[in-house]
């Protein structure tokens, strides 16, 4: 299909052919100036900023004088009078759709087949606020909106170096999603950037609503459960890991960041950790990996020791348990399965609720479930113990929150069919695992698996910035110290 | 893959230990005496955890369950036809022997003790001093919730009083199968206190080979227990004489070091034994003792020398008695001289009779607690 050069026939096949039966878009008819030639704009209302088009477009073509029209060239002539900052003339009908559905303005006027996009974008936003998903005590209290736009302008303010780039591209065919790759050019590694590209390029899908999507379909190893690219709301993190030569995919519509490659170690740290005094952010990390351990395994050792290991248990301890258990009708396997899931019930349910009802589930779920049963003797109130510690502790690391329920599955079940062997026996698989997975190439388990002094100093402990003197070794392979001193060596 | 995935389960069938077994189906046991029944038959008495009550409000009771057999092995196994519940053994505490079994030999008791899997090798051994070792069970625990937790709270803490020597199993079995060494086993007996009757720990059985053979009582344990460098605590209690003045001085040992030499001469051994205190004066009854002044000192030294030879002579003098080398003079030779040590080897019970000690004492007052001088009364 193409325009003819009668505006009302243009006009037509937009209101006819391509819009037709869709109520919210607007066709402006004008004359130019004193001219008596005939325009037309169409936008779709809401999408553009009424005000902004009203003044700097409508208001002077109407106006203009006849004088400073030239009829053969006439878009270059109104260039002039229009006060937009940017505008294309344009001769596909694809691009034209393209603008006007992107909240951009067509204006056609009579006697051409062309059309001007005026980029005259107006829609709400939210307001940028503090992400709720990652709160920091200290730190940048700025996160990601769901404008693409919006967050590009984050992360520049945070970098301003030329040698940040941005690549933008569209995914998903019908909704035309834009997604951003950003990477510092000197410091990422080609042959990362060059597999983030192709696996984008291979997305065939018809909407992206959500950096999940393409997460989902950029991942490596697709049927682990481990996360392989991060995500986050903040800009402060995204500036840090782009600093370390990791790629960011930004998607329009979504506060979620995706950073690509992520090894295992990520999971364990928080930016805090970067802004806070180095000591106290190493205590933390290692409190987050005792956390881990205690949320996989607590409930697993628990299960053998008192299953298979009853010698393993300091007799006071053993006979305050042999107590509490006395009358319990269930097994403990089943005692565990059970409460654990009643848990993460309790959990799934406050994350969706509104925080109010949220309270009052949790003073249900502490009160009732856990004080009554007891009380009961449905359970035994060692048992109540173990599922709290658990809980507890995996709220440490909210990056693997959904893994370590079932790596804490597969723990009990090999647990209560083999005790202490069985547990062993599932760690070992799982370290198998882990040391299996890569993330764009880079070994999951990078730096944890290190000797090097050089490696360990931003992994279990987050080492003072004065001596962390270069960037994590495999992830950006050229350039990489991090500071001027030792750039000559 | 396949072969990968055959490998691993055939790992997982290849070892682990197949005893599900949920705490509450367990009777925990939590000590084990021994007695001599009809014929050659043993009685057992095995305290077990009674649950009483369910859920949180359930408390764990005490209780003793008998039975008797020809073998211990089979007598426990008898007490499931009682109890309803399987023993554990692997928090066993006190291994409870009568004199009676203790006199006959009590290896064919300790082969059970020792063979079975689940009671740990640190299980303490006590000889009842009381008729029977049931007895010992069937009293009253004071501070902890039952008897052989009570006991073994006693025996572990025993170092401030060393009035016995506590010997757990492998301890025994070490002593009981090395060469010149013979054990002892730490005595158990009733006090009454009011209605109740509760245990208490002094003494030691001393044995030859397993047969017990005699007792030392609470002073000798002590002289036993430095001897054996087991101890480096305790008090002794002395009368101080002199012109005139006379005090009950309590020195508390604080260091103890006993070294061993033999001597040989003319084909007669004599086994040198020095022993060095280190003591801190605790308590001294009458504040007209000077003790800042050197040669006081020196008197309150040289008295708990004269005290602890002559203490330490009767023990060995005892034990010399009964053949029983519980101090591991012999095994002191086989280190010192192992040449001199074949030859006595194959008889030495009855050379370590008629072996010639020389024992010194050489205490050192170390301090005197945080006084240092008597306290000076005035009007």
């Amino acid at each position: 299909m193409k325009l003819s050069k009668s505006i009302e026939k243009n006009l037509e096949i937009f209101q006819q052919k391509i819009f037709h039966d869709d109520d919210v878009i607007r066709y402006r008819r004008f004359t130019l100036g004193n001219t008596q030639i005939k325009c037309g704009i169409i936008f779709i209302d809401s999408m553009i900023d009424k005000d902004y088009l009203g003044e700097n477009v409508i208001s002077p073509l109407t106006r203009c004088k006849s004088e400073s029209i030239h009829l053969r060239e006439i878009y270059p002539s109104i260039e002039n009078i229009i006060a937009v900052e940017s505008l294309r003339i344009s001769k596909g009908l694809e691009q034209m759709i393209e603008g006007i559905l992107y909240g951009d303005a067509l204006l056609l006027i009579d006697g051409t087949d062309l059309g001007m996009i005026l980029s005259v974008k107006g829609w709400e936003y939210r307001s940028i606020s503090e992400p709720t998903s990652e709160s920091v005590v200290r730190g940048s209290r700025e996160g990601f909106t769901e404008s693409i736009i919006i967050n590009i302008s984050l992360l520049r303010r945070k970098i301003q170096d030329s040698r940040l780039k941005f690549k933008m591209q569209e995914l998903g065919r019908r909704t035309k999603t834009k997604i951003a790759i950003c990477y510092i050019e000197d410091l990422v590694s080609p042959q990362i950037l060059q597999e983030v590209f192709e696996r984008i390029n291979k997305i065939d899908i018809d909407g992206i609503l959500e950096s999940g999507y393409i997460e989902e379909l950029i991942k490596d190893s697709p049927l682990s459960p481990f996360k392989t690219v991060g995500h986050t709301e903040r800009p402060d993190i995204l500036a840090g890991k782009i600093l370390e030569g990791r790629v960011g995919i930004l998607c329009d519509g979504t506060p979620f960041v995706l950073t690509v490659p992520f090894i295992f170690m990520e999971g364990f740290q928080s930016n805090e950790d970067y802004y806070r005094n180095w000591a106290l952010a190493s205590l933390d990390r290692m409190l987050r990996y005792v956390g881990f351990f205690i949320t996989t395994s607590t409930p697993a050792i628990y299960l053998s020791l008192i299953t298979y290991h009853q010698e393993m248990i300091p007799t006071p301890l053993l006979l305050s348990i042999s107590a509490a258990r006395e009358g319990i009708p269930f097994p403990t396997i089943f005692e565990l399965i059970v409460l654990g899931l009643v848990f993460e019930i309790l959990r799934e349910g406050g994350v969706r609720l509104p925080s109010p009802i949220g309270q009052a589930l949790s003073i249900v779920g502490a009160i009732v479930l856990g004080d009554a049963a007891v009380t009961a003797n449905f359970v035994s109130a060692p048992m109540i113990i173990v599922i709290a510690l658990t809980g507890i502790s995996s709220f440490v690391i909210p990056q693997f929150l959904g893994v370590v329920i079932l790596i804490r599955l597969a723990f009990v079940l090999f647990a209560s069919v083999l005790g202490l062997y069985g547990f062993v026996f599932a760690v070992i698989g799982l370290f198998i695992h882990l040391m299996s997975i890569r993330s764009f190439g880079i070994p999951y388990m990078t730096e944890l698996s290190s000797y090097k002094l050089e490696d360990v100093k931003d992994t279990v402990i987050r080492a003072p910035w004065w001596w962390m003197q270069r960037r994590p070794k495999l992830i950006t392979k050229k350039n990489r110290p991090k500071r001027k001193r030792i750039e000559g060596k | 893959m396949k072969h990968l995935i055959l490998l691993l389960i055939a790992a997982l069938l290849l070892a682990g230990c197949w005893n599900y077994r949920e705490i509450d189906n367990l009777a925990i046991a939590l000590g084990l005496a021994v007695d001599k029944g009809e014929g050659d038959s043993y009685i057992v008495t095995v305290e077990i955890i009674n649950l009483e009550g369910a859920g949180p409000e359930s408390e764990f009771k005490p209780t003793t369950v008998q039975a008797q057999s020809d073998t211990i092995f089979g007598a426990i196994r008898r007490l499931i036809t009682v109890t309803g519940k399987k023993l554990y053994w692997a928090h066993a505490k006190v291994v409870i022997i009568s004199e009676e079994i203790a006199r006959e030999g009590i290896l064919p008791i300790l082969d059970f003790v020792q063979r079975d899997a689940e009671i740990r090798s640190d299980v303490w051994l006590l000889v009842s001093k009381e008729e029977t070792a049931a007895e010992i069970l069937a009293s009253t625990p004071l501070v902890e919730s039952s008897i052989s937790q009570q006991l073994s709270q006693i025996l572990q803490h025993h170092a401030p009083e060393p009035k016995s020597i506590p010997e757990e199993l492998w301890n025994f079995m070490q002593k009981l199968t090395a060469p010149g060494i013979a054990p002892v086993i730490a005595t158990v007996g009733l006090v009454e206190q009011g209605e109740e009757k509760l245990t208490r720990i002094k003494g030691v059985a001393f044995f030859r080979r397993d047969k017990m053979v005699g007792w030392l009582d609470g002073k000798e344990s002590l002289a036993l227990s430095y001897l054996l460098n087991e101890s480096i605590s305790g008090l002794i209690v002395l009368r101080y004489e002199e012109s005139g003045l006379t005090a009950q001085i309590t020195y508390e040992v604080v260091g103890n070091k006993t070294e061993f030499q033999p001597f040989i001469k003319d084909d007669q051994i004599t086994m040198g034994i020095v022993t060095n205190l280190q003591v801190i004066l605790a308590e001294v009854a009458n504040q007209k003792v000077d003790f800042s002044q050197p040669s006081v000192r020196s008197k309150l030294e040289s008295d708990l020398a004269e005290h602890l030879e002559e203490l330490m002579k009767r023990t060995i003098i005892k034990l010399q008695q009964y053949n029983s080398d519980a101090v591991g003079l012999g095994s002191v030779l086989r280190r010192r001289d192992p040449e001199a040590w074949k030859l006595v080897a194959d008889d030495w019970p009855a050379v370590f009779g008629s072996l010639q000690t020389d024992i010194r004492v050489k205490p050192v007052i170390r301090a005197s607690a945080l006084v240092s001088k008597p306290i000076e009364m005035r009007d």
